[in-house]
């Protein structure tokens, strides 16, 4: 064997050993909370735990339509019936009624979970005129009354407890089932027992979704929609899959395409996919072992690097000549390729912190990918190349670009006057805006967005980002101070600074409360004088309401209801999504509605001296945390460049060269972000991470363009190689900008632009500067 | 043989004289006589005879109906209320409450809603889902039996009794298992 196939032999080898590794333990995560930092206030915390696991992670909103009303209504019916009994939800309504086979425990319960229950309600007076209502409700238009549950509660707590369980909106309904105000569509509410970040059980709710709508026999041409956070992980994990899959095929075919043109030889363009595979596959394994597992934005971003780590090789082509071996063509451009990476690796140095794990993540992969990769191209490429055509002649595309680059020194000085011109023009015309809301860095696009919010308002479900939460050692601990407050709360309604609230010890009551309610309730023979003499004077039978004080009997002894006795209960799911395991501790959390001015209520709230309980407004927290990482990312993309200024200083031993080297490209960026804001885009942290790449592969472009060439034939190769590199880093951005989601949109976008106006601009400071002494 | 022949010629005879007045009528009949209404209105006087209460609760109040499918009662006395049934929604207002609910979530009121409205619209095929219905009497004076199909009303309901004449619905009588009756006694009104 020689030495360059045991060469190819080991590597292969080393390939497959990563892929093995990779397939065996890598998990990859593509929930957005998780790449942003924890969260520097406790407040911010809060936000981001509720926004992985609180209610509004776990609802889905189906809504059917495109068949007549009556039709879209049964369908719904059927649905939920459906859902119901699959087991995957917690909790699946569309208006209908609550089915009373589901209500036993509450009826059993009813003296315990009843707020009106107290001494008072059980006075000869207050059953009295309990009775006397019941009689009225009898002589009423209703066919029917239930009269079991008349006798067995003649002071319908239980009905009680169910109207004020129900919502306090009233929704448009058509048959008896919720309908957009437009009537065009009906719609159901899931809400899923998993919580948000498990993706399977997520993705097995959605299934269950879709079969049952499938089983329910719908109208012909009925077409069902969902939406809601756990859809949009879903879809978003199957677009980012699908989307990255068409793209990276056709930025690899249009860079294949490139790179034959450019070289004629299918050998070196297998030779040129070796660095930017090794790069990516040692990329993942290290970020894996380093961080336990891979974020997709990450992996997203690492295979951007393709765009970058591709560079490596064609400058080793473009520099090949017949007068030197390829291992000499590598040592003679290895100074400047070797800076250039260095350069770079730098740059991501910055995100190295340990609190931003997305951030440090994206760091780790780009660096060892690149050094990777450059590795490759230094020690490994140079031997493989046996018996390739030297790239000699090259008449291709490519000459075009090369015929009027380097420019003359009058269009170079001109280029860079007017881009500079251009960047002061746009910066005080429309400077860029900062993208401040958390939901458009979701893959989301902008149309599954405006669904869901059509959805929820038709819905009516509480905007869920108004609200209170408390933590405590156990359920009993939360339920209590929940109940404190909720009596503050109920000031607060009454002084119109909020309409309503949603609390969990609205369906269980602490324990220490239903005791309280135990203690009230009489015993069986003064229960029996009370309900004898509050009978007397209306038409009732002596023995009525024996099944009544029978009742009170059981109640007095019932052991409190824990969450543990609701479960796969109705309302022990609702209880759920307001009162939950944390892990270490137990959560409970308040929704508030209808707050007029959040002022008037924060003021309120801070008068109330509550510790430990936070008013959270999710919204704001999570502007204020998307916030506070941008500026982080800011700072540590602005220390990048510092970092790469000082290493270029150094390594070029020239402060003026290091300028040189760097104006075009800082340049370049600032009119990036100039022309991005120019064209509305909003930036958001991963524009200002893909401006990083564009620093890094724009100083590379730099570095070679005012390589020190004593021959023309290696000027030659250097723009050569320079336009390959261009051109296809332009096309694989280029193709990812093209993407609807928001993510490789903004990654695409803003390197593509980079690289374009990095090539022209560093070849014009080039040409700018020939005659320059 | 003769004397049977002439025998079943006399029956027959005598069928054809008296076939308007004195006919057993068939459930299609009085169907078909109903269809012919498109609205309705009359006076209710309604008696629930209840274990639970030593004296029946008397009620008064008006009943409305609509071809095909509306139907309204409204209480006056003791005290107001309203129950009202539009396709498939329900309606109801008693001094406490105004809730809207769907027949679908109801299985009781849905048979008592069918009972009336499906006899008044003459809609036997809805009538025959609900029910087994029993028909006897002539066109002037008929007796409907009805016996809920549906497992869970007949825990609840054992009948609904109706009379009546032509498309004229005079009473009803419901008797539940657990001993309740009601009898509502109807009269038209056509102001």
């Amino acid at each position: 064997m020689t030495r360059p196939l045991l060469l190819l032999f080991f590597w292969v080898l080393l390939i497959i050993a990563g892929i093995i590794y990779l397939r065996g333990t890598v998990s990859i995560t593509s929930d957005l909370t998780q790449f942003l930092p924890r969260g520097a206030t406790q407040e911010q915390k809060l936000a981001v735990s509720l926004a992985r696991t609180g209610p509004a992670s776990r609802l889905i909103i189906i809504a059917l339509g495109n068949s007549p009303a009556e039709d879209l209504a049964i369908t719904s019916r059927r649905m939920v019936t459906l859902l119901e009994k699959d087991g995957l939800f917690s909790h699946v309504s569309n208006g209908g009624a609550i089915a009373p086979d589901k209500l036993e425990i509450i009826f059993r319960y009813r003296y315990l979970l009843d707020p009106g229950i107290n001494a008072m309600a059980f006075s000869e007076q207050s059953l009295h005129h309990e009775f006397q209502q019941r009689l009225v409700e009898l002589g009423s238009a209703l066919p029917l009354t239930d009269i079991e549950y008349l006798q067995a509660d003649p002071i319908a707590s239980f009905r009680k407890i169910i109207t004020s369980w129900r919502p306090d909106q009233q929704q448009n309904s058509i048959d008896g089932v919720w309908f957009t105000p437009d009537g065009q569509r009906a719609l159901i509410v899931a809400i899923t027992k998993s919580s948000g970040f498990d993706p399977q059980a997520q993705e097995q709710a959605i299934h269950a979704i879709h079969a049952a709508f499938s089983k329910s026999d719908a109208a012909d041409g009925t077409e069902i929609l969902l939406s809601g956070t756990p859809v949009f992980a879903h879809n978003s994990r199957n677009t980012i899959r699908s989307d990255l899959k068409v793209l990276s095929i056709t930025a690899g075919l249009l860079v294949t395409l490139f790179l034959l043109m450019a070289y004629r030889s299918p050998y070196l363009l297998i030779l040129s996919g070796m660095p930017v595979v090794t790069g990516l596959l040692a990329g993942a394994v290290i970020t894996s072992v380093l961080f336990g597992n891979i974020h997709g934005i990450t992996l997203i971003f690492g295979i951007t690097l393709l765009g970058v780590a591709i560079d490596y090789p064609i400058h080793l082509f473009s520099h090949m000549t017949t007068s030197r071996t390829p291992l000499q063509s590598m040592l003679h451009i290895w100074p400047t390729l070797r800076l250039g990476v260095i350069t770079t690796c730098i740059g991501y140095l910055a995100f190295a912190r340990q609190d931003f794990n997305g951030l440090a993540q994206l760091g780790a992969f780009t660096i060892t990918g690149l050094l990777t990769a450059a590795a490759i191209s230094r020690w490994f490429l140079p031997s493989l190349i046996i018996s390739a055509k030297m790239p000699g002649t090259r008449r291709d595309l490519i000459s075009g670009l090369k015929s009027f680059i380097p420019f003359s020194r009058y269009a170079a000085r001109f280029i860079l006057i007017i881009a500079t011109v251009t960047l002061v023009l746009l910066l005080s015309i429309s400077p860029p805006e900062w993208e401040t809301d958390l939901s458009a860095l979701s893959p989301l696009t902008a149309k599954e967005r405006q669904l869901n919010n059509t959805l929820r308002n038709a819905i009516g479900t509480p905007d869920a980002s108004q609200l209170i939460v408390m933590n405590g050692a156990d359920p009993e601990t939360v339920l209590r101070t929940s109940e404190e407050i909720t009596d503050k709360l109920q000031q607060a309604v009454e002084l119109g600074l909020i309409t309503g609230f949603d609390t969990p010890t609205r369906y269980l009551p602490s324990m220490a409360t239903q005791k309280l309610r135990q203690a009230s309730l009489p015993d069986s023979r003064i229960a029996r004088q009370m309900v004898i003499s509050a009978m007397q004077g209306l038409p009732y039978k002596q023995d009525a309401f024996n099944p009544f004080i029978e009742a009170l009997t059981e109640s007095k002894n019932l052991p409190p209801l824990t969450l543990d006795d609701m479960e796969d209960t109705l309302i022990g799911s609702k209880v759920q999504t307001l009162l939950m395991n944390t892990g270490q501790e137990w959560q409970a959390i308040i929704l508030l509605s209808g707050i007029d001015s959040r002022g008037e209520f924060q003021k309120w709230w801070s008068r109330q001296q509550f510790k430990d309980i936070y008013l959270l407004d999710l919204k704001e927290a999570s502007t204020e945390l998307l916030t506070d990482f941008r500026n982080s990312t800011l700072e540590r993309v602005l220390l990048g460049i510092l970092l790469i200024v000082a290493l270029l200083s150094v390594g070029l031993r020239s402060l003026k060269r290091a300028f040189r080297i760097l104006f075009p490209v800082i340049l370049a960026a600032g009119l990036v972000a100039a022309l991005l804001g120019g064209i509305g885009e909003r930036l958001s942290l991963f524009h200002l991470i893909a401006l990083l790449l564009t620093v890094g592969i724009g100083i590379d472009y730099s570095l070679f363009f005012h390589r020190p060439g004593k021959r023309d034939e290696d000027i030659s190769n250097t723009t050569h190689a320079l336009s390959v590199c261009a051109l296809s880093t332009v096309t694989v951005f280029g193709i990812l900008a093209t993407s609807p989601i928001p993510v490789l949109h903004a990654i695409g976008l803003t390197a593509s632009l980079g690289a374009t106006l990095c090539f022209f601009l560093a070849s014009a400071m080039a040409g700018a500067g020939k005659s320059m002494p | 043989m003769l004397m049977y022949k002439s025998r079943t010629i006399l029956f027959l005879l005598g069928f054809c004289v008296c076939q308007y007045a004195f006919a057993e009528i068939s459930l299609e009949e009085l169907m078909e006589e109903f269809s012919k209404t498109t609205h309705a209105n009359a006076k209710f006087t309604e008696r629930k005879q209840l274990t639970l209460l030593t004296a029946p609760l008397i009620l008064e109040g008006t009943l409305s109906y609509h071809a095909p499918d509306y139907l309204k009662k409204v209480v006056n006395k003791p005290s107001p209320s309203l129950f009202e049934i539009s396709g498939e929604t329900l309606y109801i207002e008693t001094a406490t409450e105004k809730q809207t609910l769907h027949l679908d979530s109801h299985p009781l009121i849905r048979a008592f809603a069918e009972s009336y409205r499906a006899t008044l619209s003459g809609d036997s095929k809805t009538l025959m889902q609900y029910f087994d219905a029993d028909l006897s009497g002539t066109l002037d004076n008929w007796t409907l039996n009805l016996s809920p199909k549906d497992e869970y009303v007949r825990t609840r309901i054992r009948t609904i009794q109706m009379t009546g004449s032509g498309a004229l619905i005079q009473s009803a009588k419901t008797v539940e298992l657990s001993g309740n009756t009601t009898f509502m006694k109807i009269t038209a009104d056509n102001d």
